[in-house]
């Protein structure tokens, strides 16, 4: 279970990689959700760096970062049709993962 | 063509070239490319109007102009052309007289850029329509007539202007168009700045000083002030200011009869003085009622909404149990308790839905009120922040703001108002502002920052020292504020961000405007100069989607891992949730208009 640092960290990472995105994507988010993350992140101290010079998915960012932000795009991007192929591929990932791992 | 660069050189000429092709093509020169231009002078000089000197305007902010000579014979012409322009906006015309020189009597119209070339097709139009005096406005009547006289008095007097050795007798009448009504009013004491306009030295003539004052307060009396055409000030309008005012005045009256009538222990010590309690506090409703009535008959609301409000809250006086009852709790749920949904419902009728209001949404919300600070709340929101309202006030004052905005002062002209409207900065980039000042109050809308930005500023008076509260709102955020913009501001919700500062006198209008520029900028409004030219890293969606969200294989995102952080979220939020309501308003505390932050200076 995290601690309260651990999802302050977290929420503050969302936001700044969110800061980076085309409006395309952040104006869609509910103002409630972002509120919440804002207040989540006022206990953070860590540091986001984002290179300018690196794509995407070169980032330095988090998993669990990545993953509210997939949250984020499933919810608020995706089409009925891309939704169920994400939830496919999830679920896919998530057995590969486990078959790996034995 | 090489001969052109002689009728190029930024000095006025006299003559253009008998050659018609010849002729042309100087014209071209003159109008430096700007077709419109090109047509004004060509009509203007086709109509017998000589042109003396103008400019197309080459800067993002420039004054593009076109100064034509004004004759006997061409008279009825130049009226027509200010006739065509006395009321667009972001035009100013002008009449000069100069006795010496080629340069006589001229017009001079100018223009901003945004209305530069619309300006310029309305002097071709109007140069080949004449209009006789009578037939012009109020407007360009005044300003002929008051041209015409001191003209003539200058004419008449010219040697004497002459021996006196001043320097500079250009005369220039010069009312901005849309605010004529100050050329009248405040004739002699903006003598030095754009209204009317006199080089310095005439005014040690008492003669045309005198000459002057006649002839502006004959104009006053005949034309009364005039904003574009129609009267301001008139009946109608001083009674709607008046009635803000006589609203201010209940509003502070029922405020403190609410601190009057809080009970103490005395009131509280047995039966008898309970009943005694309970008899004041009836006399006291039937004041404050009265206060509310007269605001319903000042605003043109429904009174049975009211009535019915008080009556309601009477029969729970009267059920009151003087043995065992409470009678703080009375207090506090008749009289002073602020339900957080209505003062939210409140804010998002009257913040957001402005443009929309009407009495069905009032009613709702009085219906839905239980204690007279709610309904306070309601009908100061109402009035206040009513925009319909506002602007049905008397305008003190208007002016250019940037190419394309304006600041206009509605009101009473309080030295906070003036204040603000004087001293706005001019590179604080903003859409229209308007400043609406009330007594000790100044209420603004401030277009294109955050959509839209409310701020209500308003003093607080206590007995160390006097200081502002700066209530604010907005609701446009254009995508993500980033979190260290947030913290600037204070509480978003979905309706927006409302919060409040606090000044010091010697600093509120100062930490006023450093607000306002924090705010963000509506897309579109960015100056040129300060757009970075240096874009920040920007990721797609559709590149997230692809290289992160739908990535396929065991570094992909995991069915049970995205669980497990919804369910945190869900977790996260419902706490923020509860913790918000357990911060909502306590009973009995007052709430401000705007925001939930109340100061805590006291």
């Amino acid at each position: 279970m995290k601690n309260q640092i651990e999802i302050s960290n977290i929420a503050k990472e969302t936001i700044e990689v969110l800061n980076h995105f085309d409006e395309e994507f952040t104006s869609k988010i509910s103002k409630t959700f972002l509120n919440n993350l804002y207040e989540l992140s006022k206990n953070s101290n860590i540091k986001v760096i984002i290179d300018e010079n690196k794509e995407l998915k070169d980032q330095n960012i988090s998993e669990e970062c990545k993953d509210l932000l997939s949250i984020l795009y499933y919810k608020y991007i995706a089409t009925e049709e891309e939704k169920t192929d994400i939830i496919e591929i999830w679920k896919n990932n998530d057995i590969l993962y486990k078959n790996s791992k034995k | 063509m090489e001969d052109n660069k002689k009728y190029n050189t930024g000095r006025p000429n006299e003559k253009l070239p008998e050659n018609e092709e010849e002729r042309a093509s100087v014209i071209r020169t003159w109008s430096e490319g700007n077709e419109h231009l090109e047509n004004a002078i060509t009509n203007c000089i086709n109509n017998g109007i000589e042109t003396w000197a103008c400019c197309a305007g080459h800067h993002y902010i420039d004054f593009p102009y076109l100064s034509m000579k004004i004759n006997e014979e061409n008279k009825e012409k130049i009226l027509s052309i200010m006739q065509a322009l006395a009321n667009m906006p972001g035009v100013t015309i002008d009449v000069s007289f100069m006795n010496r020189g080629a340069q006589g009597e001229l017009l001079t119209i100018t223009s901003n850029m945004k209305n530069r070339d619309k300006c310029f097709d309305a002097i071709s139009k109007a140069s080949r329509n004449p209009l006789k005096l009578e037939e012009t406005n109020e407007i360009v009547q005044a300003l002929w007539k008051l041209h015409s006289g001191l003209t003539s008095y200058q004419i008449e007097h010219d040697a004497e202007i002459t021996n006196s050795r001043l320097k500079g007798r250009v005369l220039t009448i010069r009312p901005v168009s849309k605010n004529f009504s100050n050329v009248l009013d405040e004739f002699m004491k903006r003598h030095n700045i754009m209204q009317v306009y006199y080089k310095k030295s005439f005014l040690s003539i008492s003669k045309l000083k005198e000459l002057t004052e006649n002839i502006t307060n004959r104009a006053k009396e005949k034309f009364g002030k005039t904003y574009n055409g129609r009267n301001i000030m008139n009946e109608e309008e001083k009674q709607r200011l008046e009635n803000l005012k006589k609203f201010f005045d209940s509003d502070e009256l029922i405020k403190q009869t609410l601190i009057d009538i809080d009970p103490n222990q005395k009131d509280d010590y047995n039966s008898e003085s309970r009943i005694s309690y309970i008899d004041r506090i009836f006399q006291e409703a039937k004041s404050m009622e009265f206060e509310f009535l007269s605001v319903c008959r000042n605003f043109e609301i429904n009174p049975d909404l009211i009535k019915e409000k008080f009556s309601q809250i009477n029969e729970r006086l009267v059920g009151f149990n003087y043995s065992t009852g409470n009678i703080r709790k009375l207090y506090k749920e008749n009289f002073t308790d602020m339900n957080a949904q209505l003062f939210d419902s409140v804010r998002k009728k009257f913040f957001t839905d402005r443009d929309s209001l009407d009495e069905s949404d009032l009613r709702l919300l009085i219906q839905k009120s239980k204690t007279v600070n709610e309904l306070l709340h309601i009908l100061h929101s109402y009035v206040t922040y009513n925009k319909e309202n506002l602007r049905q006030l008397p305008i003190i004052d208007k002016k250019e703001h940037g190419p394309n905005a304006s600041i206009t002062l509605y009101g009473e002209e309080t030295e906070l108002a003036k204040k603000i409207f004087e001293d706005f900065p001019e590179d604080l980039v903003t859409g229209n502002t308007e400043i609406f000042g009330i007594r000790n109050k100044v209420i603004m809308v401030v277009k294109g920052r955050g959509k839209e930005l409310l701020l209500d500023v308003g003093k607080v008076e206590n007995q160390a020292n006097n200081f502002y509260v700066t209530k604010y709102f907005f609701s446009g955020l254009e995508g993500i504020i980033n979190a260290s913009q947030m913290r600037e501001f204070g509480k978003l919700d979905e309706n927006g961000i409302t919060g409040s500062l606090d000044s010091d006198e010697e600093r509120v209008i100062q930490d006023l405007f450093e607000f306002i520029e924090k705010v963000p900028l509506d897309r579109g409004l960015e100056p040129e100069s300060k757009k970075s030219t240096k874009k920040s890293k920007k990721f797609s969606v559709e590149e997230f989607g692809n290289d992160i969200a739908k990535k396929k294989g065991e570094n992909g995102r995991k069915i049970s891992n995205v669980g497990k952080m919804l369910e945190l979220m869900r977790d996260v939020s419902r706490k923020l949730h509860s913790k918000s309501m357990e911060e909502s308003p306590k009973e009995g505390e007052e709430k401000g208009e705007i925001g939930d932050e109340k100061s805590d200076r006291d």
